[in-house]
């Protein structure tokens, strides 16, 4: 690299954002050019001044009053008040405790006489609104501010009823995700395992700990297990790609040219549908833009060495 | 191959549902970053950015219904501040209340006692919009090139290169601080 390329890395080398092979080479071109050494160290002058202008921490109050705030000013108009202290319905709210919700106001729609009150009609309406919506207002202010308790209890019973699957899910992405990124394959099978028996009750994430379980199986060598785990993944979600393609890989090294053109075809209609339609994260995006390319590039070379 | 779930999937569907306790945890991990960024965008005014931040994680709780996992839920939020700071400062550009004026009342704040540190201060407010946002991001949040990116909505390599001219015009104004 030029010293004008090594000068546009030299923040990433010095708060260790590089990869290993940049780092090195960056470092290599240091030890013999004094003009990068000299940028550098004038860089890290300017990050230590620059450090002076740290933010100060934030107030020790700051969630408490935020807390206040959404607890009273911001309770969907559209909610009933024994709803809003627990119930706030999202999209985000998992489907079983929608069809809760939609099953429990069904019921109480039934019940509710049809004859249209006097209150309802004009003149009376008008009125009335305005002193219902304050009596409203009040009683869901004094709901929260004194009830919170009973409402929490409340929600530990639904998931204890099954209705909402809570600490088991947060548990279970938790040790998923240290050990996805356990480099010790020891410990990841173990995080990984652990996570699976705190039965998570979201497929998505199921399949997923199932996937990087397999995952893990394949790099220690166990190829029949990584299998199994892979078509567990695929049982509970048919729709995660991932798998599909590394059967493909492992059909492939071990020569079943047809099984692996099944899995990778699988696959790879599966990535496209998905980035098609948009119905994956940015993240995931980037990650499968490259496994479709490499899945392509491996079916392309298997189908050439089958003809 | 390994796939990586968002770290905050679960805190963000309960309190999505209401749990309460679920968007505490939200707040807790984030308020310090939030609260950062709103500093940095906003003149470096303490009131103003907590006020803002905390704008930010209220509207954050009305909308993480409409949160549909498209990116990280930091990633989400980090963009839900930015576009209130900045809605606030069209606001006050809107009002004539102009980043000279902003500026001459920071001098007053005695936020520090520290002669250096104000000045230090002073200097990072000259900076850009854009170039202030990608040192907040990256500099003191440690946000990784690739989700400030995604948090600016431009290439990675603009975030290397925004970063870099921000560092080159510091480095002088810096050194006036100190000589």
């Amino acid at each position: 690299m030029k010293c004008e390329e090594i000068k546009e890395y030299l923040y990433e080398y010095h708060t260790l954002r590089l990869t290993q092979r940049l780092f090195l080479e960056v470092d290599d071109h240091l030890k013999t050019c004094g003009q990068c050494q000299q940028e550098l160290k004038e860089l890290e002058e300017t990050i230590n001044l620059l450090n002076r202008a740290k933010p100060p921490e934030v107030a020790k109050d700051f969630k408490d009053k935020i807390m206040d705030r959404v607890g009273i000013d911001l309770i969907p108009a559209n909610k009933k008040p024994h709803d809003t202290v627990m119930l706030n319905l999202s999209p985000n709210a998992s489907e079983k405790y929608k069809d809760y919700i939609a099953a429990r106001d069904k019921v109480s729609e039934k019940t509710e006489p049809k004859v249209i009150p006097f209150y309802k009609k004009k003149p009376y309406r008008f009125a009335l609104q305005g002193v219902i919506a304050a009596m409203v207002v009040l009683a869901v202010a004094t709901t929260i501010k004194l009830a919170s308790q009973p409402s929490r209890e409340a929600v530990t019973r639904g998931v204890r009823q099954g209705i909402i699957t809570k600490d088991a899910c947060a548990e279970a992405i938790q040790l998923y995700n240290e050990g996805t990124l356990s480099r010790d394959l020891a410990l990841k099978e173990k995080l990984l395992s652990d996570a699976l028996s705190q039965r998570c009750e979201d497929k998505k994430i199921q399949a997923k700990i199932h996937n990087n379980l397999a995952d893990c199986f394949e790099s220690q060598g166990k190829i029949d297990t990584a299998i199994e785990e892979y078509k567990k993944a695929i049982e509970i979600d048919p729709e995660l790609a991932t798998a599909y393609i590394s059967i493909g890989d492992i059909h492939k090294k071990k020569s079943e040219i047809g099984e692996a053109i099944k899995f990778y075809e699988k696959g790879i209609r599966l990535i496209t549908s998905k980035l098609l339609n948009e119905d994956i994260s940015s993240d995931e995006i980037t990650l499968y833009k490259e496994e479709l390319e490499n899945a392509k590039i491996e079916l392309e070379k298997i189908k050439t060495l089958s003809k | 191959m390994a796939v990586i779930i968002d770290e905050d999937y679960s805190s963000v569907q309960q309190a999505g549902a209401g749990i309460a306790s679920a968007f505490e945890q939200l707040i807790v991990k984030y308020q310090q970053k939030v609260f950062s960024q709103c500093y940095f965008l906003l003149n470096q005014n303490r009131d103003d950015a907590e006020d803002a931040a905390q704008e930010v994680f209220c509207n954050a709780y009305k909308n993480i219904g409409s949160f549909k996992g498209e990116a990280k839920f930091s990633t989400w939020l980090y963009q839900v501040t930015r576009n209130h700071c900045l809605n606030i400062l069209n606001k006050a550009g809107r009002d004539n209340m102009s980043l000279e004026d902003c500026t001459k009342e920071m001098t007053s704040n005695p936020q520090t006692v520290n002669p250096v540190d104000d000045c230090v201060r002073s200097k990072v407010r000259q900076l850009e919009e854009q170039h202030r946002a990608v040192v907040a991001l990256v500099h003191f949040d440690d946000l990784s090139y690739e989700e400030a990116a995604k948090v600016l909505e431009c290439p990675i390599g603009t975030v290397r290169s925004r970063l870099n001219r921000a560092l080159e015009k510091l480095k002088p104004m810096l050194q006036e601080c100190v000589e």
